[in-house]
């Protein structure tokens, strides 16, 4: 039942299986504070990274902005006295008035409300003959006496009035004015925290909403990647189509699942077979040895069945050790350094030794070595695979066989088993590789099915190619090795 | 015979002590790697029967001991199915034949006799077997004085049979020694270069062929059994 069913629904992982994956989050170096939730832990610390930029950056932009516009409001305020002064007391004035009428000059100034001015009138020996402005010092030493402590910030300007007749002392007048002050917020730091405070929930929440995207395709390949544990192996992981990091994760776990699936679907085929090919002589036997038990002693009968007994039972074990080798083979197990193996006597002799059993069997083996050939390897496995080539030739091919060793341009050794036989159909020669793969019409003839998956074993091990073509008629089996070097 | 098993699966055990003792043998059985270690180190022996796995020390530790301690005493080395690469090193290790389980006892039954007959590493130049003789230096093979025109294969298949006269020979045995298969072939690749071998060796002469011996279910026997 469960091997069939081809779906679970991947919202309710089996238990086992549920419990596992989480082992390592709960017991990997996770802080507790931190919520388990990738998109919940990226969406608090995007929250935390906005909210500390706001009031930084901020901050930083208010008192830049705030220095710069003071320092345009005072050159505002310099240039604007300058120009009123000059346009209030323009040089002929200036010349002309005595000290009497200048003092009587800047007092009526100082009261005109249209000014934004006010003024103060010094001897150039720093008597004060006018003023002074609220909070100045009396007395003149440095223009800075002028600016009161902790008043307003004042910004100042000089004339001098050269001494002339009627104004036999030269003065100094001194005209001051306040620059515009900005008045600090003392809302504006809340005012900061609350737009980072406004700002930080924004980024929190596309933070959530992108790692939450992130979480559900994750989720999403878990879930296949459980059904997949589960046993359907044919469950293949979503892919987005974007061809992004994940995308191509995906797509490399994927080819890595065809090809576990097609692994596992050989395995199974292949344990029906043993299964199948198996189970028949042993049933054969079970029944011929109960049959034989049923029926009264006759020792010449009892012992023609104990032999078809162990004729059935031998057949199995070879079988057996067939299977043995050839997964020996595959494993690699037998990976003996390769030794220089003289190939040429060894398909000479063989070829010798299968001349007599084909001329017996009415065939004609041709033999067409040439000589001197050596491929590193390992001898008994490529002794055991020519045979196979040459006993598969015997028993399914034609009358006239040819086995033929050469080297191709490369320098490689190519071996060719030919027959003019029925040869294979192009769709079945991959099958027949395989282990236990008999063409129907091959069914009753002696053999275990796994003589050529041998072969292909070998062949693999040796790094050499093995090819099944038409001979045109019948069938060639070629064998390439690669070339030295 | 004295013969030595060492096996320590009991059914295998018992199967062997019956069938070597109804052969007429002497059969002490050891369970495991340590007695029989002991004992084939502490007693004399005319084979040594032993299998690869053991508890304690196994069979290749045993045949490397006694191979080092000089004593030279015939080893029959006993496999699981399947252990192919085991036989090379079986034989490696010193052991003088080597038998994949399960097997025929008619099979054990020749290889003992072969091993308790083994020449002790002549270096003759002639084998002779009744009227026929083989110059191993110049490979010619005459019987009865003329020349036999004889294929290599054959004159391998001659020469392990004149080396084992009057011995039955199993099919396995000749696979493994003329044709180095450790694998059984589907076709009788023995049985048709005995046939040839006989054929040639028989020309020209009347009567029936009595030089090789045809041992029914078994494999092949040259010359009179003694």
């Amino acid at each position: 039942m469960d091997g069939t069913s081809p779906r679970r629904p991947p919202a309710d992982p089996p238990s086992p299986a549920g419990t596992e994956p989480a082992a390592p989050g709960a017991g990997g170096r996770a802080s507790p504070l931190l919520p388990r939730s990738f998109a919940l832990r990226v969406a608090l610390a995007s929250a935390a990274a906005v909210f500390l930029v706001c009031l930084l950056g901020f901050g930083l932009a208010t008192l830049r902005a705030q220095i710069r516009l003071e320092s345009r409001l005072r050159d505002h305020a310099d240039s604007s006295l300058q120009q009123e002064l000059a346009s209030y007391m323009p040089p002929t004035l200036k010349q002309a008035l005595g000290q009497a009428e200048l003092v009587d000059e800047v007092a009526r100034h100082n009261v005109n409300p249209k000014l934004l001015f006010r003024a103060a009138l010094w001897t150039a020996e720093g008597a004060l003959l006018l003023g002074p402005l609220p909070g100045a010092a009396t007395g003149f030493t440095d223009c800075r006496s002028l600016l009161p402590a902790g008043g307003p910030p004042l910004r100042a300007c000089g004339l001098a009035f050269p001494a002339i007749e009627g104004r036999p002392r030269p003065l100094i007048l001194v005209a001051a004015m306040e620059v515009t002050r900005i008045e600090d917020d003392p809302l504006w730091p809340l005012t900061l925290l609350l737009l980072g405070l406004a700002a930080a929930p924004a980024a929190a929440g596309v933070g959530f909403a992108y790692s939450r995207r992130l979480e559900r395709r994750l989720a999403a390949v878990t879930g296949e990647a459980r059904a997949v544990m589960a046993g359907d192996l044919a469950r293949r992981l979503p892919l987005q189509g974007t061809g992004d990091e994940i995308d191509r994760l995906v797509g490399t776990v994927n080819v890595m699942l065809a090809r576990i699936e097609a692994l596992v679907r050989d395995l199974r085929e292949v344990t029906d077979n043993i299964a199948h090919d198996l189970r028949s002589p042993l049933a054969r036997t079970r029944q011929m040895l109960e049959a034989a038990l049923r029926r009264a002693r006759d020792p010449e009968a009892d012992s023609a069945t104990l032999a078809r007994a162990v004729a059935e039972t031998d057949a199995v074990l070879a079988t057996f050790a067939a299977l043995l080798r050839i997964a020996r083979v595959e494993a690699g197990l037998r990976q003996a350094p390769p030794r220089a193996v003289a190939l040429s006597a060894l398909v000479g002799f063989l070829g010798e030794t299968y001349e007599a059993v084909a001329e017996e069997r009415d065939r004609v083996l041709a033999l067409d070595v040439a000589p001197g050939i050596t491929v590193p390897g390992d001898t008994a496995l490529l002794r055991e695979a020519v045979t196979n080539l040459l006993e598969n030739a015997l028993l399914h091919g034609g009358r006239r066989l040819c086995l033929s060793l050469s080297r191709d341009a490369a320098g490689g050794a190519v071996l060719a088993m030919r027959d003019d036989g029925p040869g294979i159909p192009a769709g079945e020669r991959a099958k027949v590789l395989q282990r236990f793969y008999r063409l129907d019409r091959s069914r009753n003839t002696p053999g275990t099915g796994l003589g050529l998956a041998l072969v292909a074993a070998t062949a693999r091990l040796h790094g050499a190619s093995l090819t099944l073509g038409d001979a045109g008629p019948g069938l060639v089996v070629t064998l390439r090795f690669p070339a030295a070097g | 015979m004295r013969i030595l098993v060492i096996e320590d699966e009991p059914a295998m055990a018992d199967q062997l002590r019956q069938g070597l003792g109804e052969m007429g043998h002497a059969v002490e059985v050891a369970p495991d790697g340590r007695q029989g270690l002991h004992r084939a180190v502490t007693e004399p022996y005319d084979i040594i029967v032993t299998d690869r796995m053991l508890p304690g020390p196994d069979g290749l530790t045993i045949l490397r001991v006694l191979r080092s301690a000089g004593i030279a005493t015939p080893v029959l080395v006993l496999t699981a199915l399947g252990e192919v690469e085991s036989r090379v090193e079986g034989l490696d290790a010193g052991a003088d034949d080597y038998l994949t389980k399960p097997f025929v006892f008619e099979e054990l039954r020749a290889r003992l006799q072969a091993l308790a007959r083994r020449p002790a590493g002549g270096a003759e130049t002639h084998l002779r077997v009744a009227d026929v003789e083989m110059d191993l230096l110049r490979r010619v093979v005459r019987r009865g004085g003329r020349v036999v025109e004889l294929l290599p294969t054959e004159k391998r298949l001659l020469e392990y049979m004149l080396r084992h006269p009057g011995q039955v020979l199993t099919r396995t045995m000749l696979l493994e020694q003329v044709w180095e298969f450790n694998f059984d072939p589907n076709t009788n690749i023995v049985d048709v270069h005995v046939s040839r071998l006989r054929r040639k060796l028989d020309a020209g002469r009347e009567g029936p062929s009595t030089l090789i011996r045809t041992v029914r279910g078994v494999g092949y026997a040259i010359g009179t059994a003694g």
